[in-house]
């Protein structure tokens, strides 16, 4: 499980559920998220996400969700 | 004292059906056994029950076996095309473990056929209808108040081992009405699914106990192979599940055996029967004794798991083994399958729509044992 | 929807699921998932049911009582449950050709019966499970491996036909319109009825590989750009309709419950009988 934390809000990634489709990366609209060198997301811009949960939302594998800070 | 009643075959399952505790039932109308929805249709909401016409008889064994997991005692009932549309769901039902009971009022030959006559041809579709190795447990009656006692032994095993029991009935039974003093209750015994003492370690495909739907056991039931919890397995894990439901009813194909056996023990013929075609045997043998012959008979009231070892230790020593079916040849193989050889077995077919008659067994039975004169019923 | 509350739904345990890279099942399922937990439906009373196929795999990922049945069925196995346990909240989820191929029967009686179940149908336009076949709902002309040369015959209207048959509440969206999906099933549920949850999904593996659609993005847009709400559909002209499919809540109606008539039948059949004691 990674974990980005921002701003109170956080970005999480599970690679294990991964697949490694892409639509999360093509969906993101401030190109915060690439696919690895081993197929799987990561973020690579935290800076610029917004967390709008487009990626959350798009994603069939359960592997990324963003969160509130609590 | 209790006055005997006037009543059909299909109506004795039916009621025999409520006596076990059956609270749903689906089906689509078929002759001959569209009597016992109609006369659940009228009885079951009057007992807090559900009887339901589905859309045909896929729709009516699923919705048995959703009405099961539901916690129901649950039976559908139908004739041999309707049951064959059956077929999938029974296996479903089958490596699933789910308790239910299928009729199947036997009519003549496939398809259409002619659907106002008897016949007993489903005998080998009951064992092996649905597809792949399985667990099966099929019961026949011959009489009124046997249909009755037979619908409430079908629920009581399948409550109590989780697998499809099929009563098959045919024709002429289903719709016999006779004279008769059906059970009152408490007078047969009524088993309930079994439930595990606790829940948080309890394996829903381990053995069986049975949890229901709605009762906080989140469980899984599919009809991939799968694994103690309801999870898809492969392998040696999914040859253990199969070999152990499998099991579960062929070793206890003793205690599974119904039947009834007479003057069996200085018999020089036996006849094996079952369904209607017993009662021509019963009186067909009741007439040879009382010319001398040593015949007896044992009436099948279990066909499956087939009762092997009975047949084998009942025909030990006998010249003679006739197998009358209104078929053109069905149990009579199993039959010589346990004989072994060791005595001849013939099969007494018929299949022009009616019943075989006592003179076509007695004739056959002193052909056999050489005996010259006919006999005639008075 | 935060991740911790998805949880208590789905036994997370069993992710990764089955389904291929970037396939519409996972989004469905999701949308399902979170459907449920705004309801806050209580686990030990709510039950998914599912036919054979893609989408029957997601009654695997359901921490509750859940059903994989035979092919085409899943609605009447329902049928039996519901009626027996008319207080579990009873989710259907189906393919296309579960729904409306092998078991397009059960459907339409489903729909005319009114029992309160939740159909959620996952229409990818294609057999995935099997290897890419032509369905009931693959579009004219388009290929499969049964339809090499195109596709002959007509579909159904999933959602007309789910009209047609009687159902009290049809609505249709995409797996692109993920708030949509959410609240569409949420309707269903709190719906006293056969509710019909049509949802246009993408294949990439089988439909877009065969028919030149092979990215999963592309394919999610595309249900976008052929979708058009129900309110613009009004506004638009026949021609400019041609190749397009509305989506939105396409229909609602209140009409007896199938559950609720037969338990009041029971009622009545009950207290005819302590009335006739009594005599």
């Amino acid at each position: 499980m990674k974990r980005y934390e921002q701003n109170g809000f956080f970005l999480e990634i599970e690679p294990r559920r991964c697949k490694g489709c892409g639509v999360c990366v093509q969906s993101c609209p401030m190109n915060v998220l690439i696919l690895n060198d081993a197929g799987k997301v990561e973020a690579k811009e935290i800076m610029r996400c917004v967390f709008c949960g487009i990626c959350e939302q798009r994603c069939p594998d359960f592997a990324i969700s963003v969160h509130k800070s609590v | 004292m209790r006055e005997p009643e006037l009543v059909q075959g299909n109506e004795a399952c039916a009621r025999g059906a409520l006596y076990a505790g059956c609270r749903f039932f689906a089906g689509y109308p078929i002759t001959p056994s569209s009597e016992i929805m109609e006369y659940l249709a009228r009885e079951m909401p009057k007992v807090g029950g559900i009887c339901l016409q589905m859309e045909d008889e896929i729709a009516s064994i699923s919705a048995v076996i959703g009405a099961s997991w539901g916690g129901a005692k649950a039976m559908t009932a139908t004739s041999g095309p309707g049951f064959s549309l059956m077929q999938e769901s029974i296996g479903y039902a089958a490596i699933t473990e789910t308790p239910c009971v299928i009729v199947d009022a036997q009519r003549w030959s496939p398809s259409t056929g002619q659907p106002t006559k008897a016949a007993q041809g489903d005998v080998m579709q009951a064992c092996w209808g649905t597809h792949g190795d399985h667990p099966i447990i099929v019961l026949t009656a011959s009489w009124v108040r046997e249909v009755f006692e037979m619908t409430v032994h079908a629920f009581n095993f399948a409550e109590k081992y989780r697998v499809p029991v099929i009563l098959l009935l045919d024709e002429v039974l289903a719709h016999l009405r006779e004279n008769v003093i059906l059970p009152e209750p408490g007078e047969l015994e009524v088993i309930s699914r079994q439930r595990p003492e606790r829940l948080e370690d309890f394996q829903p495909f381990a053995n069986e106990m049975m949890l229901n739907f709605g009762e906080g056991g989140h469980i899984m039931v599919t009809g991939m192979a799968h694994d103690e919890m309801g999870f898809p397995t492969q392998g040696q894990k999914a040859a253990e599940q199969l070999k152990r439901i499998v099991s579960k009813i062929e070793r206890r194909a003793e205690e599974l055996a119904l039947y009834r056996a007479h003057y069996l023990d200085d018999a020089e013929a036996v006849i094996i029967s079952y369904g209607i075609t017993s009662r021509a045997v019963e009186a067909a043998v009741e007439l040879m004794r009382a010319q001398g012959l040593a015949v007896g008979f044992l009436d099948l009231k279990t066909l499956w798991p087939f009762p092997e070892k009975l047949i084998r230790s009942w025909t030990e020593g006998v010249q003679y083994v006739l197998v009358p079916e209104l078929n053109l040849g069905q149990l009579v193989r199993e039959v010589e399958r346990a004989v072994g050889g060791r005595a001849p077995v013939e099969h007494l077919g018929r299949v022009d729509g009616y019943l075989i008659t006592p003179q076509e067994i007695c004739q056959r039975v002193q052909e056999r044992l050489g005996v010259n004169h006919g006999v005639r019923s008075s | 929807m935060a991740y911790d509350l998805l949880e208590e739904y789905l036994r997370v345990e069993r992710l990764p699921h089955v389904w291929c890279p970037g396939c519409g099942h996972g989004v469905i399922t999701h949308a399902l998932a979170c459907a449920m937990a705004e309801l806050r439906l209580d686990p030990d009373r709510t039950a998914v049911i599912g036919g054979i196929g893609c989408s029957g795999r997601a009654a695997f990922l359901f921490d509750m009582d859940a059903m994989h049945t035979t092919h085409g069925r899943a609605i009447v196995f329902a049928t039996g449950l519901k009626l027996v346990r008319p207080q579990l909240t009873v989710i259907l989820t189906l393919g296309d050709g579960d729904a409306v191929g092998i078991g397009g029967n059960h459907f339409i009686h489903a729909c005319r019966r009114n029992l309160d179940l939740t159909a959620i149908i996952y229409n990818n336009s294609i057999y995935g499970q099997t290897g890419g076949q032509v369905a009931p709902t693959t579009p004219p002309h388009k290929k499969s491996t049964t339809s090499p040369y195109g596709n002959l015959e007509y579909p159904f209207d999933i959602a007309q036909l789910a009209i047609a048959a009687g159902a009290t509440y049809v609505a249709r969206t995409t797996s692109f319109d993920f708030r949509d999906m959410v609240k569409f099933i949420k309707r269903g549920i709190l719906h006293k009825g056969f509710a019909v949850i049509e949802v246009l999904t993408h294949c990439p593996t089988y439909y877009g590989r065969l028919n030149e659609m092979r990215d999963p993005y592309e394919m999610l847009h595309r249900l976008k750009e052929h979708t058009v709400p129900l309110e613009e559909w009004e506004q638009l002209s026949a021609e400019e309709r041609a190749d397009k499919i509305v989506v939105g809540e396409l229909h609602c109606q209140e009409r007896p419950e199938f559950v609720e008539s037969y338990y009041a039948l029971i009622t009545r059949m009950q207290s005819q009988q302590v009335k006739g004691d009594g005599n």
